[in-house]
């Protein structure tokens, strides 16, 4: 999935003090550093999603074992998956929340 | 029944007791760096949050977006923690998986050997008995003929009709894990038959075998067996001559395990007599360094228990087991001084079967600058390989040869083992067809595309020897017993 969180800026308009709320600028740059931060994250977290296990270790796994170990990967997947999704949608709300206060200046 | 090969192989050694295949251990790496990366993720998660306050967006009168963002990152820090949590303990079982069985493993091969030397020891006693009875040449020439039929695929046409062609026919018998068992077990309790045999009390047999100080085992053994091959004009050892039968300049530098295994030389038997060498020494010239050696050593040539003109032979396997100067090794020292290999010149060493029991005791035995081993299928089990330098042991669990070395009594080489013939037929007519260099070469194959970190770091440092090379020369030697 592949999502455009870019907001386009006027530079002069948040250098204008007399145009802008300061609390205001603060609050864009501020978002839109956590927007940079959860890329990186959402970027480490696929990475550790590629490298989790699909199955048990060789053909020599049986039974219980196999099961057992099968089961927790699969958990393990599940909530790394969990986990991007939900950054993905901090993605989102921050990227929305940082085109809405740039509206407000 | 399947017809694929099995492409699982076990790991071990390295330093380390564990046991395992290679895919577990590349598992637990990867659950061991999904954990890494799931803390610096949760490290990660907490700084992003910590960029907007609380007050910041109620000073800035900051949309409910902005709170619903702040909501997913408190959820995705605990699943985070929780996925961290549960990667580092799935990883943490499996080490602990292949621990476990390691420890096992060693504890039952220490339980065997001493069942099968109390066993041994009373065979022993109760040999004089069947000496008595049995024609004294008989257990010698049988034993001649089983070894020689163990270690010579596709040769067993040259063994006495009867016995080479039930042990063809039968080979499934011989390629299995269970006999190849049975036979290291044997093999180690050959010091107990013997002590048995001369009557010794069984606590001094004990407290001298392997299972006790060390000081008589498998090597001793051998040793008594030349001995009494000598008294018949058999397993004796001899001079031997080495000639440099070609030299090539150019090539490349090995890489990986199956290319080192390509490289070893091959003595075959043809119409015009034996073709082939014994030994190829590739010299690599780096300008400003001294020259670098890796020295090829090939398999047994000649199955004859009466030594001919073949310097690997079976006179050169029991010497070799025994530790005695053997034939082959005199051969491969002399072909390394006419190349120029010296004390101090760097030389990796790689061989295939009995060769692989030479390349080892010369790596082992502080004559040179070792830096490497690669054996392949060789009866290597009891040697004290040392450490300091890389080393890579391939065996099969149903190959029988590697078991005539007995068990292994160190673990700095990482061994790397793989069951041949797991899940298919065996060719017919080949006695022990898991020991033929082409199933080794898959075994090599699949070790170097291998992601346990131990066997990969291994490869690697092996394949660093020589890099950059600007010439490299290869010499193949013919070596030959003379008559004394």
């Amino acid at each position: 999935m592949t999502d455009d969180f870019s907001v386009n800026i006027d530079p002069a308009a948040v250098l204008d003090p007399a145009v802008l709320d300061p609390a205001a600028v603060e609050a864009r740059l501020a978002l839109s550093a956590q927007l940079a931060a959860l890329s990186g994250v959402l970027a480490r977290l696929e990475h550790a999603r590629a490298r989790v296990p699909t199955g048990a270790p060789g053909d020599q796994w049986r039974g219980p074992a196999q099961l057992a170990y099968g089961s927790s990967v699969r958990q393990l997947g599940g909530q790394l998956d969990e986990a991007i999704d939900a950054v993905r949608a901090a993605r989102r709300y921050t990227a929305r929340a940082v085109a809405t206060v740039a509206s407000h200046g | 029944m399947a017809e694929r090969p099995s492409e699982t192989i076990v790991v071990s050694g390295g330093g380390s007791v564990a046991v395992a295949s290679d895919a577990l251990f590349g598992d637990a790496q990867s659950l061991e760096a999904v954990h890494d990366e799931l803390r610096r993720a949760a490290s990660a998660l907490v700084s992003a949050d910590a960029v907007v306050g609380e007050r910041l967006l109620r000073r800035a009168d900051a949309p409910l977006s902005a709170l619903d963002a702040e909501r997913e990152m408190d959820h995705a820090l605990g699943v985070v923690e929780a996925a961290g949590r549960r990667a580092a303990a799935i990883g943490f079982v499996l080490r602990a998986a292949a621990h476990g069985y390691g420890v096992a493993d060693e504890a039952a091969a220490r339980i065997a050997q001493q069942l099968a030397a109390s066993l041994g020891y009373s065979i022993g006693r109760l040999l004089p008995l069947a000496a008595a009875v049995v024609m004294p040449a008989l257990p010698p020439v049988l034993a001649a003929l089983l070894v020689a039929a163990l270690v010579a695929p596709k040769q067993t046409g040259a063994l006495p009709g009867a016995v080479g062609a039930w042990l063809a026919d039968n080979n499934r018998l011989l390629t299995n894990p269970v006999t190849v068992a049975l036979v290291r077990a044997g093999v180690m309790s050959v010091d107990d038959v013997i002590g048995g045999a001369l009557g010794l009390p069984s606590s001094v047999v004990h407290a001298l075998g392997d299972e006790g100080a060390g000081v008589a085992g498998l090597n001793t053994a051998a040793g008594v067996v030349a001995a009494f091959g000598a008294r018949v004009g058999l397993l004796v050892e001899t001079p031997v001559a080495t000639r440099a039968a070609g030299t090539h300049d150019g090539g490349t530098v090995p890489q990986g395990l199956a290319q080192r295994l390509d490289r070893i030389p091959q003595r075959v038997a043809g119409a015009d007599g034996p073709r082939g060498g014994h030994v190829r020494i590739e010299r690599y010239s780096t300008p400003g360094e001294p020259d670098a050696f890796a020295v090829y050593v090939t398999g047994t040539a000649d199955f004859s228990p009466k030594a001919g003109r073949e310097a690997f032979d079976l006179t050169s396997n029991v010497s070799g087991i025994a530790e005695l100067p053997a034939g082959s090794v005199r051969a491969v020292q002399d072909a390394m001084r006419q190349a120029g290999v010296t004390a101090d010149s760097p030389v990796q060493f790689a061989g295939f079967s009995q060769g692989g029991l030479v390349a080892a005791t010369l790596a082992a035995s502080g004559d040179y600058n070792t830096r490497g081993l690669v054996a392949v299928g060789a009866p290597t089990g009891q040697l004290t390989l040392g450490e300091g330098y890389p080393a890579v042991l391939l065996e099969h669990t149903d190959d029988i040869v590697p078991a005539l070395g007995g068990n292994r009594v160190e673990d700095h080489a990482v061994l790397v083992q793989r069951e041949a013939f797991a899940d298919r037929a065996t060719p017919e007519g080949v006695a022990v067809p898991s020991h033929d260099r082409d199933e080794y070469r898959r075994t090599a194959q699949l070790a170097d595309a291998a992601r346990s970190a131990t066997l990969v770091e291994t490869v690697d440092e092996l394949d660093a020897f020589g890099r950059g090379a600007s010439r490299v020369t290869s010499t193949v030697y013919v070596a030959e017993r003379v008559a004394k």
